[in-house]
């Protein structure tokens, strides 16, 4: 184990999983965040894809591993094996479709119910671009997110609107969340302190064991 | 692949008219079965070589219907799907039909001869229809945990990996790399989004005309993962997820050659026991 301790930054490991309707642009979504790449034609997804992005907030590094996943309500099934140890929820709904939206609320009550506080929302109205034909208002989604402890954005994957800033914004509410978990862990238990004697802790630093490590 | 998006010999017509004058059924149908569409919530979308069915959602401007008596043949693919699903009401529409349907209608309204291309979208349907019969378990969620459900057919891929090659099982396990991360896919369209279109017809002729066709689906997944062992074997989680929803080979044949390989050395040591090893599993 290096002794460098002190120069290394701290990396974290979040596992982030996106959820949503069938066709509100999930995809699109990542695949602009990942490889700013949009595609106009349209591939449904079937059961997940994965992901990864890695990015530096600060002096703290970052890996993301995304899960995007399958929207239609056949694939609802396959929900807990990806949201399961998540750090962060990305629910997404389309502008122009108030199902969509109703869609999200129930992710929040299922994500609520099986992972409590632990894990960072953030609800994103995607298809901004298609504004004419909004049907969920901006201080109705607002509104919501706010009384469920998550943050809004809108989007639009196709003209680049706002992607980039939804997954920087999350990522900071994750990094805080770990941060405040650590203190919670350093807090309970005092041993904990007196080896890491006020260095920097390497939680989730050593390199041996990426297997377990945060992500999935 | 733009081939969908391409109108057809063979746009759908009233029957038993030939002069010009009267309405292509096309035209007539496309207004009626759009009307029906947005009523049922269920809309098909194209994209190159796939297309989806999803509730609410908008049909994207890019896939105009062309005009007048012309019918791209994404429009014949929405209607056999949409027809599909009004008479199956139970299991309707599910993402990844579109995969299993486009093949078929491919080969047939490519076929050379004008007869085939003139009648594909009967021809298509029949076969859909027939193969959906055989697989369509997979499609339905409340039968995920039943012996013909997804599920069961993961664990038996999984189960077939560990007796072919314990190492790579155990590896996927210990990265907790999860059936259905990879294989539910793979099982559900019967491969059609791993392989590009003139491969998928190579893989699925083996497929169909083996008289255990569905085993052997599962052989050629333990030969997928087989062949890229030595990737899988040093990878970590994401590397290996990566290859695993990106497969690196695209020689159809490398990997027919080991499924039937794979199968029979299953059978060679079947043959091997002394009695009828499967009766007398407990």
């Amino acid at each position: 184990m290096a002794a460098s301790a002190v120069a290394s930054p701290r990396v974290h490991d979040f596992k982030v999983v996106l959820l949503g309707e069938g066709c509100v642009g999930k995809t699109s979504l990542v695949l602009r965040y990942v490889e700013n790449k949009f595609n106009e034609k349209h591939e449904s997804t079937l059961q997940a894809s994965f992901l990864t992005k890695k990015l530096t907030i600060g002096n703290r590094r970052v890996n993301l591993s995304i899960w995007d996943t399958a929207g239609q309500e056949r694939f609802h099934a396959l929900g807990p094996i990806y949201y399961r140890d998540s750090n962060g929820a990305i629910l997404t709904y389309d502008i122009t479709d108030d199902d969509s939206f109703q869609k999200v609320k129930n992710w929040v009550k299922e994500l609520k119910k099986m992972l409590g506080t632990d894990i960072m929302l953030t609800i994103i109205g995607n298809k901004t671009d298609l504004e004419k034909q909004r049907n969920v208002s901006v201080e109705t989604a607002e509104q919501y997110a706010e009384s469920v402890g998550a943050t809004h954005f809108q989007t639009s994957a196709k003209l680049n609107r706002g992607v980039e800033e939804v997954f920087l914004d999350l990522s900071r509410r994750m990094i805080e969340q770990a941060d405040k978990q650590d203190a919670e862990k350093r807090a309970l238990s005092p041993s904990s302190r007196s080896t890491a004697a006020g260095n920097v802790v390497l939680l989730e630093e050593t390199p041996a064991a990426p297997i377990k490590s945060g992500c999935c | 692949m733009c081939f969908f998006q391409r109108s057809t010999e063979f746009p759908l017509r009233t029957a038993g008219s030939d002069d010009g004058t009267k309405m292509v059924a096309a035209e007539y149908l496309r207004r009626r079965i759009d009307q029906c569409v947005l009523k049922s919530n269920a809309i098909v979308k194209n994209r190159s070589g796939g297309w989806n069915i999803s509730g609410g959602a908008k049909r994207a401007t890019q896939y105009l219907n062309l005009s007048g008596t012309e019918e791209a043949h994404w429009e014949v693919v929405e209607r056999m799907l949409f027809l599909y699903a009004k008479l199956n009401p139970g299991q309707s529409y599910v993402q990844g039909m579109n995969e299993i349907i486009g093949p078929l209608y491919f080969t047939f309204s490519t076929d050379k001869d004008k007869t085939y291309r003139e009648h594909a979208e009967a021809d298509t349907f029949f076969c859909f229809t027939n193969l959906m019969a055989e697989i369509r378990d997979r499609f339905i969620k409340h039968l995920d945990d039943s012996s013909s459900g997804i599920i069961s057919s993961m664990n038996r891929l999984m189960g077939m990996l560990k007796e072919a090659d314990e190492v790579l099982w155990k590896r996927l396990m210990e990265l907790d790399v999860k059936p259905q991360y990879f294989s539910f896919r793979w099982l559900m369209v019967l491969l059609s989004q791993e392989f590009a279109l003139p491969e998928v017809l190579h893989l699925w002729d083996a497929l169909f005309s083996d008289a255990h066709r569905f085993d052997l689906l599962l052989d050629i997944c333990v030969a997928m993962l087989i062949l890229i062992r030595d990737q899988l074997l040093d990878g970590d989680f994401a590397a290996t997820m990566k290859l695993l929803q990106n497969y690196p080979i695209s020689d159809v044949d490398q990997i027919l050659c080991k499924a039937v390989q794979l199968r029979r050395r299953v059978l060679d040591n079947l043959e091997q026991l002394p009695e009828h090893p499967l009766e007398l599993t407990p």
